[in-house]
């Protein structure tokens, strides 16, 4: 019982990681439509951004994390800005968008390997860290800090998306945008605050899961996209909080499985549920009905 | 010498690649991810046949092309009832398991992959030199590019543009849409393999970094650069994406930072090309990535 509980705890705390990624990612679509797959460069990028000023430059956590944010902001409304908005203008399919999306994460995953190399640079060396003990199950302080950001970042963006006149008009402007425009809503400005919110969300918990792993390489982002795209379509899509609920899900159901399947099929199994949900449950477990089947 | 043999072998390879997926892409209008997957379980067929039972090239070839057919049947089924992002997401998923079987499983040597492959028999000829079996990679994606223009220009070809156009008129008259889109993801999957049995035979080696979705991505920027219904553009853009890489090599780039520039290039062009030129080098049919 007690080797069961401790791989739900290491299940909920890598959920978490998959939650915090998936939260901004889910933010992105939910106003834009687009799976946003280059959100994982903004990810790396930041990350070593943030790395460079702590470790390189010596400027301490606060500016490592505040350049890390700029930086992931700064690119992501950039990105919008210069690619997603003309297409929307030219009328192309956020079908099309995805694919240059994903174009986009190679061109700069790329580049970070070029300017700080291949190899995994040490972010954190740890040194003395405080473990919690529950009833025997281990976790640590950072791994307590990473749950609890991520809970509240998910309860807030629940709040604020159900009861802020903002987040309420960002999700009707995902639902059905020519109608938004309609209402006369600021839409490419709506879509711009998204993206810049959930680019911060993505510098910061690049640096906050960095320091929690000790290491970063610039093939981080690729994975972690791959598995918060799983996280926001299990959670439901259309529903930011969800993507969290769906990031818990797949890192609790990826650890529990350690019990019985070797961890070098993790990936293949969050893909056969990711491929499971979409075809019998499309809406996610917390989503919006909508479907994802038909011609 | 051997070096432009050896690029030349790769261009016939990603031809046969590029227009075996365009005619998925520019007459169902769908992306499949799993491109390199399917071409993967038709090498890795090839190989363990090749070490364990025949190197026969035209058996090993129809082997490999059901066992790529099978997978891409068990992706099609259920892919195909997903709407354009669904599908392509699914397809990420498929893509992503059979690159873990070949990491994986012990069948499939793991991360080594499988060396030390026979060359192949043709008729009871042993077929050795890359120059013999450039010959046959090119035969290939000749036959995959005249097989692909007689079909589009079949009765049936006018069913996949008009299942491009207008999939509710086609269904309409009775057409069964979901029939003709898994015929086409078939069609793709038989030359797909056949690739992977090529490749196979000219490295005699295989591993799976071959097979990630890299190389699926890498398939998809060459139908997009090319044109996505255009068979002349696939065949263009092959050429031009494998051989102007080589460029790099002659400026003052240092050995590590190579590859990385060429994934640079590579991402380049697909965000230019969504972007700017959605109809690719030679394509006319704007409508299918709209």
């Amino acid at each position: 019982m007690n080797v069961f509980a401790q791989f739900l705890v290491n299940g909920i705390v890598a959920g978490s990681v998959y939650a915090l990624i998936a939260l901004g990612f889910a933010l992105i679509f939910t106003a834009s439509r687009v799976f946003h797959f280059a959100h994982g460069a903004v990810y790396t990028l930041s990350a070593f951004v943030g790395y460079s000023a702590l470790v390189i430059f010596n400027l301490g956590t606060i500016a490592s994390f505040a350049s890390a944010i700029i930086i992931a902001v700064a690119l992501g409304t950039l990105i919008n800005e210069a690619l997603y908005e003309p297409m929307r203008e030219l009328g192309v399919s956020s079908f099309v968008m995805m694919i240059c999306s994903f174009g986009l994460l190679i061109i700069i995953t790329h580049l970070t390997a070029i300017f700080w190399g291949t190899n995994p640079v040490v972010l954190w060396r740890g040194g003395q860290e405080t473990v919690h003990e529950f009833w025997s199950i281990r976790i640590t302080e950072r791994q307590l800090g990473i749950v609890g950001l991520t809970a509240l970042l998910g309860v807030g963006l629940w709040v604020f998306f159900k009861f802020f006149r903002l987040g309420i008009a960002i999700r009707a402007l995902g639902n059905d945008s020519e109608l938004a425009l309609i209402y006369g809503m600021p839409a490419r400005k709506l879509r711009n605050i998204s993206f810049a919110v959930g680019s911060a969300l993505a510098g910061v918990s690049s640096l906050m899961i960095g320091f929690n792993v000790g290491i970063i390489d610039f093939n981080m982002g690729f994975d972690v996209i791959l598995m918060a795209t799983v996280a926001m379509i299990i959670g439901g899509l259309g529903n930011v909080s969800a993507a969290a609920g769906g990031g818990f899900i797949l890192g609790v159901i990826q650890n529990v499985a350690l019990w019985k399947i070797d961890s070098k099929w993790q990936m293949a199994l969050s893909f056969s549920i990711l491929i499971l949900v979409l075809l019998f449950r499309p809406s996610g477990f917390f989503g919006e009905k909508q479907s994802a089947v038909g011609l | 010498m051997e070096y432009a043999i050896y690029l030349c072998t790769l261009i016939a390879i990603y031809t046969t690649l590029a227009l075996s997926l365009n005619l998925l892409v520019g007459y169902t209008g769908l992306i499949s991810v799993t491109q390199a997957g399917v071409y993967g379980i038709g090498a890795y067929v090839t190989a363990l046949l090749a070490l364990n039972v025949t190197h026969d090239l035209l058996l090993t070839m129809l082997l490999s092309a059901s066992a790529g057919v099978a997978i891409s049947l068990l992706v099609a089924l259920p892919a195909l009832r997903l709407k354009n992002e669904y599908f392509l997401i699914a397809t990420i998923g498929f893509q992503s398991i059979i690159f873990a079987m070949f990491m994986n499983l012990d069948i499939t040597g793991g991360p080594n992959g499988l060396y030390d492959i026979p060359d192949p028999t043709l008729f009871g000829l042993v077929i050795k030199g890359s120059a013999s079996k450039l010959a046959i990679a090119v035969a290939l994606a000749l036959l995959c590019y005249f097989v692909s223009l007689r079909v589009t220009n079949s009765p049936f070809g006018r069913l996949l543009r008009a299942v491009r156009e207008d999939q509710t008129a086609v269904a309409s008259i009775g057409k069964s849409v979901f029939r003709i889109k898994v015929s086409v993801f078939v069609f793709s999957a038989i030359f797909a393999a056949a690739a992977g049995t090529i490749y196979v035979f000219c490295l005699k080696a295989i591993d799976p970094v071959a097979f990630t979705i890299d190389e699926s991505i890498f398939i998809i920027t060459l139908v997009i650069v090319g044109g996505t219904g255009s068979l002349n553009g696939s065949v263009l853009a092959a050429i031009l994406l494998i051989l102007l890489p080589e460029c790099f090599k002659f400026l003052p780039i240092p050995d590590a930072v190579a590859p990385q520039l060429r994934q640079v290039f590579y991402g380049l062009l697909l965000v230019l090309f969504t972007r700017f030129r959605r109809e690719g080098l030679v394509g006319k049919y704007q409508d299918v990535l709209k």
